[in-house]
C-alpha cells in the first residue's frame, strides 16, 4: 500500500533516559558542588529552593511547588529541634549518596538534607498531596447503589478497591510508562480468579510501550489494543469502583492510572458495554427488560436511518397501506434525496450535542431547547428535511445515548454513516452487506487475545442479553478461562 | 495507480447502485385499478391515485386523481396512463383490482398475469368483480370518507369480518386460476344509489379464469362460507322459519353462529358418478326471535325448522354452483387426491354438473338470548 510510505530523511534525536534508569552519580563531600550539580540537572528551575541552615554547613533542598511546608515543619524541623540538630537521630529518613537519585527524589516531592563534608545525604518525603474529593462520576450515574467514584489519586483509587475486596489474593502491580512523564499505572487483579496467561500478555504489552509521555487512558488503550483500527472499543472504561470490583471478581484485569480517574477493564466482550451497575441492584426481571431495551437500541441506532432511506429510496413496496398517505404527504415536497436529508439532520444533532457538552450547564440546556425545538421545527417548515426524517434521526441519536458506555455510544453514531451510504446506494442489500461486515468484524476483534463477541451460548447468555437471578449465575464467563470457574465453593451445576 | 483503481472500483459500486434508486416521492402509486372492456373490444384501464397535501401538522387532506386510458393489451393501457402522469406510475401498492363483469366473463388471466411475474408487485391485492362497469365503481368517492382511496378496500375488508366474504388475494387464487378440479369465487360489487355508493353484493362464481355470470346472493354467502370452512369474526344468518304469520317479520329469526365444524367428504358413486356430503354442525345463539319469548319446550321445534330452512338455503346455493359449473368446494381436487384412477375416467368439465352434493346441517342451540 502506498498510502503510508515512510519518509526517507528521518530526523535524528538523542535518547532520553528515564529517571529510574539514570546512571548513579556519586556525591562529593562539598556541599556547594553537590548543590551546583543538582541545579544544573534541574536546568536552574526557579522553583528549586535551597535553604541554608544557620552556620551555612547544612542545606535543605526541595522543589517549592510540590512540597508541603507543614510536612516539612513536622517531619524535619520539629524533630531536628528535639534532637539538637543531629539529623542521624531522626526516624523516617532515607540515606543515599547518589546525586541522580537525589534529583529524582526532588521531582517526586522529597526534600534533600545535605551536610558539608558528608557525601551521604538524607531524603524526607514532604510531598504535597492535591486530591479531589470522592464524587460520583458524572457520566456514569446510577439511581441505586454506591455513589463513589475514582479520582485523580491512584492511591485513593486502590484504597477504594481494597476496601471492597478484603482478601490477600487481590494483587496490585505498579508499572511506569513514559520516558519523560513516568506515569504510574497499576494492574489490579484477583490472583486465582484471573487467567494468568492474560495477565502475562497484558504486562508484556505494557512493557513494550515506548513513548515520552502517557497522557490518558484512551491513549494507553491505543498502545495495547489488539485492533487499533477497529471502531469498537476493546477496553471498558469506567470511573466506578463498584463496576471495577464486579469485573475483577469475574476474572478480569483493571488498569488504574495515576492522575486519571478512568479505569480500564480488559479483557471485555461486546456485551460488557451494555451492562450497568444498576442491573445488579434492581429486580432481575426489570434488569432483563432494560438489557433488551439497550440491545434493541443498538440495532435501532445503527440501522434505523439506513432502513428508512432504503425504504423510501428503493423499496416503497414494504410501506404498509395505512402509512402510504402519511409518508407520501411528509416527503413529497422535500427538495433533497433522503441521504442528503439524513446527513443534514445528523450533522444538526451532532452540532447540538457537541456545542452542549462544553457549555456550562445553564447555557447547555438552552442550546438543547433552541437546537431541538427551534431548528427541528423550522427545518421541517422550511421543507429542507421531512418530519419523518427528523423523527428517525432523533430516535437514532436517542438510541445511541442509551448505551451505558460513552465510547461505545460514540462508535455507534459513527457506524451509522457507512450504513446510511450503503443503503442509499444499494437499498436493503446494502444494509445486509453492511451489517454482515460489522458482524464479521465483531467476530474477528479480540480483547487481550480473548474474542470480543463470544458469549453466544446459552450458559453465558445468563448475564448478557438477559440477567437471570444471582443464584443461577454460578459460573464465571467461559471465555475468560478462569482457574476458578465457579463463583462459589459448592460445585453444583444442577440448573445449567 | 493503486489509488486510482480503488477509486474506480468504489465508483462502479456506488454509481451503479444510485442508478437503481426509485424514490418514493417520485412515484405515483395507484391504490385501486379497474379493468373494463369497451364495446369496441379494447381494454380500458382506470386507476385511482391518492394525492396528499403536505403540511407541517401531519398529513393533510387527501385528494384523488382518476386516470383512464385504453389500449389493445393491458400493458399498453398502462403505458398510456403513464404518459399523462408527471411522474412514473407504480402499481406496486395496489390494494384492489376491479374487473368489469363484461371483461371478467371473458378471461381475467391476461390482466393478472403481469402481477404474478413482476417481483415488485404485491400479490396481496384483492381482486373483485363489479356488476356493469368497473370504472364507474372506482369513481364513486363518498365525501364522508376520510381516505377516499380506501373506500372500496374498506367495504371488502368489513365484509370479511361478518362472514359475507372471505380474504381473497391474487396469491390465494393463483393456483386455482388454471388448475382443474377447483375453482374460486370473488367478491361482487355493485354501484348503487344512483352512482353514489358501492355495495357488496355477494360472491361471483368463476370457472377456470372467467366469470360464469352466476353469483351466490348476499343472503346466502354466510352459509356458503361456513360450508367452505371459513368464518370471520361474527357470522349471522337470518332464516325464514315460519310461514303465513302476521306481520311478516314474525316469520323470521336471526341466529348468531358461535361455533361450527364443517366436513366435506366426496366419494365415487355409481348413480351420480360422485357423491359429496357436506356435514355442517352449527352451535348457535338465537339473536332475534320476533315472536316474543322463546320458551324451552318450543326449542326442538325451532331447531327443526331452522335446520330445514338452512338446508333449503344450502341446496339453493349448491344448485347455483352446479349450474355455474364452478367447483368452489374443490370436490374435483379431493377426488383427484383420494381416487386418482377414478378421476381419470371423469370428464369434470361436464360431470361436475351431474354429481350429487348433499348438505347435512345440524343446529345446536346453545342459548336463546342474551340471558338464557
Amino acid at each position: 500500500m502506498g498510502f503510508f510510505k515512510q519518509k526517507k530523511n528521518q530526523p535524528v534525536q538523542e535518547k532520553v533516559i528515564r529517571e529510574d534508569k539514570m546512571p548513579p552519580h556519586q556525591s562529593t563531600a562539598s556541599l556547594e558542588k553537590n548543590i551546583q550539580y543538582m541545579k544544573e540537572e534541574l536546568r536552574n528551575s526557579t522553583d528549586l529552593k535551597i535553604r541554608l541552615l544557620p552556620g551555612n554547613k547544612q542545606a535543605l533542598v526541595y522543589l517549592d511547588d510540590i512540597t508541603d511546608p507543614d510536612k516539612m515543619q513536622r517531619y524535619i524541623f520539629e524533630p531536628l529541634l528535639k534532637t539538637d540538630g543531629d539529623i542521624k537521630k531522626i526516624k523516617d529518613r532515607e540515606e543515599n549518596d547518589d546525586l541522580n537519585k537525589a534529583v529524582s527524589s526532588l521531582l517526586a516531592g522529597k526534600a534533600v538534607y545535605m551536610i558539608e563534608g558528608n557525601a551521604t545525604f538524607y531524603l524526607f518525603n514532604v510531598q504535597q498531596n492535591v486530591t479531589r474529593a470522592i464524587t460520583e462520576p458524572v457520566n456514569e450515574k446510577v439511581i441505586k447503589g454506591s455513589h463513589d467514584g475514582f479520582n485523580e489519586d491512584i492511591k485513593q483509587n486502590i484504597n477504594l478497591i481494597r476496601r471492597r475486596i478484603q482478601h490477600r489474593s487481590l494483587t496490585i502491580k505498579k508499572l511506569t510508562v513514559g520516558d519523560y512523564t513516568e506515569s504510574e499505572i497499576a494492574l489490579v487483579y484477583v490472583e486465582g480468579i484471573v487467567n494468568p496467561g492474560v495477565v502475562k500478555e497484558l504486562e508484556k504489552r505494557v512493557k513494550n510501550i515506548s513513548n515520552d509521555s502517557l497522557l490518558s487512558a484512551g491513549a494507553f488503550s491505543e498502545y495495547i489494543e489488539d485492533r487499533t483500527y477497529s471502531i469498537f472499543p476493546q477496553f471498558l472504561s469506567t470511573e466506578r469502583p463498584d463496576k471495577t470490583v464486579s469485573q475483577l471478581m469475574e476474572g478480569r484485569i483493571a488498569i488504574l492510572f495515576a492522575n486519571n480517574p478512568t479505569c480500564l477493564i480488559a479483557p471485555v466482550t461486546f456485551y460488557a458495554f451494555y451492562q450497568s451497575p444498576d442491573d445488579y441492584n434492581t429486580r432481575w426481571l426489570v434488569a432483563t427488560y432494560l438489557r433488551f431495551i439497550r440491545l434493541f437500541s443498538f440495532i435501532l441506532a445503527i440501522t434505523l436511518p439506513s432502513f428508512y432511506i432504503a425504504v423510501v429510496g428503493f423499496h416503497f413496496e414494504v410501506i404498509p397501506e395505512a402509512l402510504i398517505s402519511p409518508v407520501l404527504g411528509s416527503i413529497r415536497d422535500i427538495a433533497y434525496p433522503p441521504i442528503v436529508e439524513a446527513i443534514l439532520m445528523v450533522i444538526v444533532i451532532e452540532l447540538i450535542r457537541e456545542s452542549g457538552i462544553r457549555l456550562p450547564s445553564p447555557i447547555g440546556s438552552t442550546i438543547g431547547i433552541v437546537g431541538g425545538l427551534v431548528i427541528g421545527d423550522a427545518i421541517v417548515t422550511a421543507g429542507l428535511v421531512s418530519n419523518l426524517m427528523v423523527i428517525v434521526i432523533a430516535l437514532t441519536s436517542l438510541a445511541s445515548f442509551v448505551v451505558p458506555s460513552n465510547e461505545m455510544s460514540d462508535s455507534l453514531r459513527i457506524l451509522t454513516f457507512p450504513l446510511i451510504i450503503l443503503s442509499s446506494v444499494l437499498g436493503f442489500i446494502g444494509i445486509a452487506f453492511g451489517l454482515l461486515m460489522v458482524l464479521i468484524h465483531l467476530c474477528r476483534v479480540e480483547s487481550l487475545g480473548l474474542s470480543y463477541f463470544t458469549p453466544i451460548q446459552f450458559r453465558d447468555l445468563k448475564d448478557t442479553i438477559i440477567r437471570v437471578p444471582q443464584f443461577l449465575m454460578k459460573r464465571r464467563p467461559e471465555q475468560l478461562a478462569s482457574p476458578r470457574p465457579y463463583k462459589s465453593n459448592e460445585l453444583s451445576d444442577e440448573n445449567d | 495507480m493503486k489509488k486510482l483503481i480503488i477509486i474506480l472500483i468504489s465508483c462502479i459500486l456506488l454509481l451503479s447502485g444510485c442508478w437503481d434508486t426509485r424514490e418514493f416521492k417520485e412515484v405515483k402509486l395507484g391504490i385501486t385499478a379497474a379493468y373494463d372492456m369497451t364495446e369496441d373490444g379494447v381494454y380500458k384501464n382506470t386507476i385511482l391515485i391518492p394525492n396528499v397535501q403536505n403540511s407541517a401538522q401531519g398529513p393533510g387532506k387527501e385528494s384523488t386523481q382518476f386516470l383512464t386510458a385504453t389500449g389493445n393489451t393491458p400493458s399498453e393501457a398502462r403505458t398510456n396512463i403513464d404518459r399523462r402522469l408527471s411522474s412514473t406510475y407504480s402499481p406496486a401498492q395496489l390494494d384492489v383490482l376491479l374487473f368489469g363483469s363484461n371483461l371478467a366473463k371473458q378471461d381475467i388471466y391476461p390482466y393478472v398475469d403481469a402481477y404474478y411475474r413482476d417481483p415488485r408487485m404485491h400479490l396481496d391485492v384483492v381482486p373483485a368483480v363489479v356488476k356493469g362497469s368497473a370504472e364507474q365503481a372506482l369513481k364513486v368517492v363518498p365525501k364522508s370518507e376520510l381516505r377516499p382511496s380506501e373506500y372500496i378496500e374498506g367495504i371488502l375488508d368489513s365484509e370479511v369480518d361478518t362472514t359475507n366474504s372471505f380474504e381473497s388475494s391474487l396469491q390465494a387464487i393463483g393456483s386455482e386460476l388454471y388448475e382443474e378440479g377447483e375453482d374460486f369465487a370473488l367478491p361482487l360489487l355493485q354501484v348503487g344509489d344512483g352512482g353514489k355508493t358501492v355495495s357488496y353484493d355477494g360472491l361471483a362464481l368463476f370457472h377456470k379464469s372467467s366469470y360464469t355470470g352466476k353469483d351466490i346472493a348476499f343472503e346466502h354467502t354466510t352459509l356458503f362460507l361456513l360450508m367452505k370452512k371459513q368464518k370471520g369474526k361474527v357470522a349471522r344468518i337470518t332464516a325464514k322459519i315460519f310461514d303465513g304469520k302476521n306481520p311478516e317479520p314474525v316469520n323470521y329469526t336471526t341466529i348468531n353462529i358461535e361455533d361450527f365444524s364443517s366436513k366435506i367428504k366426496s366419494r365415487p358413486d355409481k348413480q351420480n358418478k360422485v357423491r359429496t356430503d357436506i356435514k355442517l354442525d352449527l352451535t348457535v345463539m338465537i339473536q332475534e326471535y320476533p315472536q316474543d319469548h322463546l320458551s324451552l319446550n318450543e326449542l326442538p321445534k325451532v331447531k327443526k325448522k331452522l335446520e330445514q330452512a338452512l338446508t333449503d338455503q344450502a341446496n339453493e346455493t349448491i344448485s347455483t354452483i352446479q349450474e355455474a359449473n364452478s367447483d368452489v368446494f374443490g370436490i374435483g381436487r379431493s377426488i383427484y387426491g383420494h381416487y386418482p384412477s377414478y378421476w381419470k375416467k371423469l370428464d369434470w368439465e361436464k360431470d361436475f354438473k351431474e354429481i350429487e352434493i348433499v348438505p347435512h346441517i345440524n343446529v345446536n342451540i346453545r342459548s336463546r338470548g342474551i340471558f338464557r
